[in-house]
């Protein structure tokens, strides 16, 4: 029986034995858990804390308490809305393009196919090239004289300044699709791998055609899969944050201007308020998000069941 | 099958060890080996320090004193020399003889002359008898024709007396060579027994006087060490024979500019700058009553200059087009160790003398390595190996 | 069915070959000449007014190097010190992250899959969120604490932040929460105490995921640029990964080095293929 451990949910058996021996566990847990809850602590949580009260002041130190100032000047901000919008839009439009493709990818590569083991490490090895060390490769296909508008010529197409204009958003979803396809794929075979053959062949004998038994079965069973890739996914969007400030610098085209590249500024120019109200913004979202998933998948399940 | 793929597995695992080991291997070789490898390769560099201070200017010359009062005293008649009376280096007094010459065949001619007069006196003589006679035989006609004959002989006579006057006179000219002043024969080029040929036979000098040094010197330096007219000068005569080295005092008489020459840059880097150097003729007067002249004398004069700064050598000092400049070794840190690079320092202002050039002292931090010398052309930023 | 097979294949195949696309050419690159490399690339970021008019002017993208040389390698080790220098400082960084990390992932893993606690679920959460919030969010509150705690300037700056991440926790926590409970009880019945049912049973069994998350650790922190571009200001002190982004200009040197620098990465993940996608798959699977 497979079961979505992702956050709650212990099974039946084991939340027994928890409850038994609750107290003696209690002690034991926090002397495991102290390393890291004290450096986590001390570098994530209370500088989020932080984060959070430099958010209220008028000044990093020795400021007033300012209520929402900060937040209605940041919203008011244009490059601030310029950048939350892109960031938004962006995971949008990136994760389910994401999410169709890799799935695609993997229920192909689920079939009888040659060399499924070379294939599948070809997917993977762009996650393990280091960004910096292929960024040539990029300038290389995405400059104005670049590779790439040399075949579009070739096809009497007109060329276009991929890094200065709003086609910079297709560049960074080919880099982010071509560094974490294959992350997904993984995810997804797996998740493919896992779902009882026996259950297409009943399907089969009872007469369901291709596309009854990809929704009934594979995409049922691919549920808890699907959304960890969506949470990763949303995580790797983020993170193609890098590629794009090594590739375009701190004030790329406006169209990729992303979130990150607003508080890298803010921070550079020593905004701490406008930074501090922006991130506690940007968690508040990805926290609403989250939960909102958790929250989804366990409804999900529980109609399962 | 099973344990066929695993062996494989194996196989495989193994090459990539060794292949990441080789990898780190290689990349901490040349973590450890890179600077030297690297530093084969670069400049090798000759540096020094510069000093801080003046610069000294200094004047460097030498010459033979000249006796300002001289005569050169040539034979008089071209006559044989008969006898040198003085030596050179001798002092002698005005009037004093100093070569006699051969005049035997000018006394000849004089006693030729003489007994020519005496002719004349016996013809003289037989005039006036004629004469005589005339007057008393009472020939009016014969006695004014005596007459005339009387005189015209008595003219003659006077002529011939004058003549041999004159040639007493010449021979007792020119039979010596006498001192003009009182001073110091110089040279003496008359030999006994031979007539002189082009040069005066004796050369005379006074002490009177004093003596004189001319000296060409550079325009620039002669500025920088601030010489006028009327300043006084030291002067050094070499040792010669017993007489130790020893300095005597001098006065600038007169500056005078002389003709620039052409000179090209002492470093002989392309060779086509080259400038006109202002040169100045001084003349130096000396009073001293030892001297005798002919001597060689040198002149160093050595002033710091008024203003301070870095020394260096003119040899590092580099020129391209008008403006000048040095290499200095900058010691950066290095990602692995410490290295050199070579930095240009323009020196816009800069002072030199004929050995070092002064530079202002905000170029340079003390200690600055200076590059003298250079195995290659350097440019600024070269990284360079110290010797 | 062999020749839909051998389609499909050749399908995936493509796209496989265009995703390694980027890997090949650097290497095939870093073979090249410097002037074979200038001729070829010399329009790159020359958008001019003859190119404005759709002059032919592009690059000649070329697969294979006329002339192999190793030419650029030697260059780059020789005449780059600064290269080899950070390549250590990336190890420096990296190294200590990866051993803090799972060493104090794994007893907090322990913690949140094995045992029970008052408020373990939220702080779980907490853990969650923090790995899924980008490195800005808490720069501000981070460099005053680095500030305070006298880390900044120092590579502690960097790495102890890495070492208190949360993916560990997380990731140990999946391959933990598998564990059947009957071992533990079974030690339990023997007099075990929890460090040694930690130490004897828990760690052996997940050492294939402890050896994922190494190479998904030494992914990412072989990667970052931020945290060391803030909190390092001594350029000696970055690590390759800025370098890198920084190297501009001699594009043979730079093909040599990003090649150099993915290839630890290469043979690490041709070493640890297996455990690698293990680790991933059951990161988002199992449980």
């Amino acid at each position: 029986m497979k079961k979505w451990f992702f956050l709650f949910a212990p099974p039946d058996w084991a939340r027994r034995a928890w409850t038994r021996r609750k107290s003696r566990d209690a002690a034991a847990a926090w002397l495991f858990l102290a390393p890291s809850a004290a450096g986590f602590a001390l570098f994530y949580l209370i500088p989020f804390a932080m984060g959070v009260m430099y958010s209220f002041r008028s000044g990093a130190s020795g400021g007033r308490f300012a209520g929402l100032a900060n937040y209605r000047e940041l919203l008011a901000s244009d490059s601030f809305r310029k950048a939350a919008s892109n960031t938004f839009y962006f995971s949008a439009a990136s994760v389910p393009f994401m999410l169709a493709l890799s799935l695609g990818l993997a229920l192909l590569l689920n079939r009888q196919i040659y060399f499924r083991k070379w294939l599948r490490a070809s997917y993977v090895l762009p996650l393990v090239v280091p960004v910096a060390s292929v960024l040539v490769i990029w300038q290389l296909i995405f400059d104005w004289n670049g590779a790439l508008n040399y075949a579009l010529s070739r096809f009497g197409i007109d060329r276009v300044d991929w890094m200065k204009t709003e086609a910079a958003r297709y560049v960074v979803l080919a880099v982010y699709l071509w560094k974490n396809v294959g992350y997904n794929v993984i995810l997804f075979l797996a998740g493919l791998q896992q779902i009882p053959r026996d259950y297409y062949e009943t399907a089969q004998i009872e007469g369901a055609g291709r596309f009854r038994q990809f929704y009934g079965i594979t995409l049922v069973y691919l549920t808890s899969t699907t959304f960890f890739v969506v949470i990763m996914s949303i995580l790797n969007s983020f993170k193609v944050f890098r590629e794009t400030y090594l590739l375009a610098g701190d004030y790329p085209h406006d169209s990729i201007y992303m979130l990150q590249h607003y508080m890298n500024n803010m921070f550079a120019s020593l905004d701490i308020q406008k930074l501090t109200a922006a991130a506690v913004l940007m968690v508040g979202v990805i926290m609403a998000i989250v939960l909102g998933l958790f929250g989804l998948e366990r409804r999900y399940r529980q109609f399962m069941e | 099958m099973e344990i066929s793929k695993e062996q494989v597995d194996f196989k495989r695992k193994r090459w990539i060890a060794a292949a990441s080991i080789a990898l780190f291997g290689l990349l901490l070789f040349f973590t450890l080996f890179s600077n030297t490898l690297q530093s084969v390769a670069l400049p090798k560099v000759r540096t020094g320090t510069a000093t801080s201070g003046g610069l000294a200017y200094t004047l460097e010359g030498s010459g033979v004193l000249r006796p300002i009062k001289q005569a050169e005293l040539p034979n008089p008649a071209g006559w044989q020399v008969r006898q040198v009376l003085v030596k050179e280096g001798e002092a002698v007094k005005a009037g004093q003889r100093l070569v006699l010459y051969d005049s035997s065949s000018a006394e000849r001619e004089l006693e030729d002359e003489i007994a020519q007069l005496d002719k004349m006196y016996i013809a003289l003589e037989a005039a006036q008898d004629q004469y005589i006679a005339s007057t008393v035989g009472g020939d009016e006609l014969g006695s004014r024709e005596a007459k005339r004959e009387l005189a015209a002989r008595q003219i003659d006579l006077s002529v011939q007396r004058r003549k041999i006057e004159g040639l007493r006179e010449r021979l007792k000219r020119q039979r010596e060579l006498t001192a003009p002043f009182d001073g110091i024969v110089v040279e003496m080029n008359a030999v006994e027994g031979l007539a002189s040929a082009g040069q005066p036979d004796a050369v005379i000098s006074s002490r009177d006087f004093g003596y004189q040094l001319d000296l060409v010197a550079d325009g620039e330096l002669v500025d920088r060490l601030e010489l006028a007219a009327g300043q006084p000068i030291e002067l050094r005569i070499a040792a010669a024979g017993k007489q130790p080295e020893r300095s005597l005092k001098g006065i600038i008489d007169e500056m005078t500019d002389e003709d620039s020459r052409r000179a090209g840059s002492p470093e002989g880097d392309g060779g086509e700058t080259s400038s006109a150097v202002r040169q100045k003729r001084l003349r130096i007067h000396v009073a001293d009553s030892s001297l005798r002249g002919g001597e060689q004398v040198s002149v160093r004069l050595k002033r710091p200059s008024s203003e301070k700064g870095w020394i260096v050598p003119n040899e590092a000092v580099h020129r391209e087009g008008e403006s000048k400049f040095i290499f200095t070794v900058d010691q950066q840190r290095g990602a692995l160790g410490n290295v050199f690079v070579a930095r240009k320092v323009p020196i816009e202002a800069s002072a030199s003398n004929g050995r070092e050039t002064m530079i202002p002292p905000d170029r340079l931090y003390a200690g600055d390595l200076i590059i003298l010398e250079s195995s290659e052309p350097l440019q600024d930023g070269n990284r360079v190996r110290l010797q | 069915m062999a020749v839909r097979k051998g389609l499909l294949t050749a399908g995936l195949g493509m796209i496989g070959l265009l995703l390694l696309l980027p890997i090949a050419i650097t290497f095939t690159h870093s073979l090249m000449t410097e002037q074979e490399l200038t001729i070829d690339y010399g329009p790159i970021g020359q958008r001019t007014e003859a190119t404005e008019t759709g002059a032919d002017t592009f690059v000649n993208l070329k697969w294979l190097p006329d002339k192999v040389t190793l030419e650029q390698y030697g260059k780059l080790l020789v005449y780059t010190p600064n290269y080899l220098l950070m390549f250590w400082n990336s190890a420096g960084l990296v190294v200590p992250i990866i051993v803090g990390q799972t060493a104090v992932a794994a007893l907090a893993a322990y913690a949140f899959a094995k045992l029970k606690f008052r408020g373990r679920d939220s702080l779980f959460l907490a853990y969650l969120l923090a790995m899924l919030m980008p490195f800005q969010v808490t720069l501000v509150p981070n460099y005053i604490m680095a500030d305070k705690l006298g880390l900044l300037h120092r590579p502690g700056a960097v790495i102890l932040p890495g070492v208190f991440a949360a993916f560990g926790v997380f990731m140990l926590r999946q391959f933990m929460l598998h564990i059947p409970y009957a071992y533990i009880e079974a030690a339990k019945m023997d007099g075990a105490g929890h460090l040694r049912i930690f130490l004897t049973i828990i760690l052996p069994m997940v050492k294939s995921g402890m050896a994922a998350l190494v190479v998904l650790l030494f992914v990412d922190y072989w990667n970052m640029v931020e945290q060391p571009l803030i909190f390092l200001d001594d350029p000696f002190k970055q690590p390759l990964s800025v370098f890198l982004s920084r190297l501009t200009g001699e594009w043979g040197t730079v093909f040599a080095a990003s090649m150099l620098y993915m290839s630890p990465m290469l043979l690490l993940f041709l070493y640890a293929e297996t455990y690698f996608i293990q680790g991933v798959q059951w990161s988002g699977i199992k449980g």
